[in-house]
């Protein structure tokens, strides 16, 4: 059973995993900044130069207004990068004082979603969650590849794109949770490459790796498994 | 209501026209074979998906599926009028995969046209890489789609893979 955030931004509805939310904020509660290059400086190496082009709207193209991603300061002092949905997805500009920014992180990184409200969370079973079909895309599949199909018997039933924040934000997840960067270790303090390797994974990264990897197969082959079982019934009765 | 369609003969096809202005006066319909239609089924709710390309118009739901939602005739780069009144949707199934075409209400199921020829030029179509063939008949022009390669090689173009 997988528990999905559904929230709102202008008139489009979107998802995430309750376990890729860290917290939530009242919008009001947080300072925005625009996105600077002191402030981008300021930012972890990992996200610094990567904010992805981003066009109004949700099309496809580059950024020429960086107001579409800001920077958003926690209580801390920490910065962390702020994506305006509603901007973004529904060219809605006028803020309202419902507004939740959203707190997921990715490894080390910081990110945030700006909703106009948070709807609910849901309980899904997996077969109520589908990958988004490759001909959307290479963004659209970096962004939101699964989709949520919301609404039990006698609900109205909706299809709601399930947000992915590594893809979002274009970090590699996997290299962001499991190796450390090069400089952390010099190659010289090491007897050989294995040790140089060693140090460089850390061990509880690499436990969450591998127990990522070994449900990513099991999902995966169900899934395979579930796809033929529909599709020899199909053909047994005769459709 | 859901139509089934059953294969009871090689030779008859699925004609949907397309939203296309006519070409030489004549009307321009997508050809498929009954074995590439899944399904013929009423307009559902569509889902649109941020940073599409513009001729995947979004998904929808077929049974318990999630199913992309194309417009053929944006994808071949044809000149296109956008059907106010669409009213069914065609299932099409492609290898292992899906895929949804607006359909109006005048879809036809024929025989194979016994004669035909190909066209003299098809300049209306860009995307000539995306199509099997374009026939000449007394139904008009009819074209068929690469769907195997819309699906797959088509998305490649766009991932860059």
């Amino acid at each position: 059973m997988k528990e999905i955030m559904l929230f709102q931004a202008g008139n489009e509805e979107f998802g995430l995993y309750l376990s890729d939310v860290k917290s939530v904020y009242r919008a009001s509660e947080l300072a925005q900044l625009p996105l600077s290059p002191e402030l981008s400086d300021s930012l972890s190496e990992e996200v610094s130069g990567r904010v992805p082009g981003i066009s109004p709207h949700g099309g496809t193209g580059s950024l020429s207004d960086d107001s579409y991603i800001r920077v958003c300061r926690l209580p801390g002092g920490k910065d962390m990068l702020l994506y305006d949905f509603p901007r973004i997805f529904s060219a809605k500009t006028r803020p309202s004082p419902l507004q939740k920014i959203i707190r997921t992180d990715v490894g080390s990184v910081a990110l945030a979603v700006l909703a106009d409200h948070i709807e609910r969370v849901a309980e899904s079973d997996a077969d109520r969650i589908f990958s988004l079909p490759r001909v959307f895309g290479k963004r659209s599949l970096q962004w939101f590849p699964s989709v949520f199909s919301t609404g039990t018997a006698g609900e109205e039933k909706r299809l709601v794109p399930i947000l992915d924040p590594a893809g979002m934000a274009g970090i590699d997840a996997v290299a962001q949770d499991t190796v450390c960067r090069p400089p952390d270790i010099p190659a010289g303090d090491c007897r050989d490459t294995e040790e140089y390797i060693s140090r460089c994974i850390r061990p509880d990264a690499l436990e969450k790796e591998i127990c990522r990897a070994i449900r990513r197969g099991i999902s995966r082959g169900l899934n395979r498994s579930i796809f033929r079982m529909t599709v020899f019934r199909e053909k047994a009765a005769g459709h | 209501m859901t139509v089934y369609l059953k294969q009871d003969g090689r030779d008859r096809v699925l004609l949907i026209p397309a939203h296309a202005p006519k070409i030489s006066g004549k009307a321009v319909h997508f050809l498929f074979t009954l074995g590439q239609v899944k399904d013929i089924f009423r307009k559902e709710v569509i889902r649109q998906i941020p940073f599409a390309p513009s001729w995947v118009m979004g998904l929808t739901r077929w049974r318990e599926k999630a199913v992309p939602v194309i417009c053929l005739e944006d994808c071949l780069g044809m000149p296109f009028i956008p059907s106010a009144h669409p009213g069914r949707m065609v299932l099409i199934r492609s290898r292992e995969q899906y895929a949804v075409l607006y359909a109006d209400t005048a879809l036809r199921l024929v025989h194979l046209p016994e004669t035909s020829a190909p066209p003299e030029s098809v300049s209306w179509i860009s995307e000539k890489n995306l199509v099997r063939g374009v026939y000449e008949c007394k139904e008009g022009f009819l074209v068929l789609a690469d769907m195997p390669g819309i699906l797959n090689m088509r998305q490649k173009q766009i991932t860059g893979e």
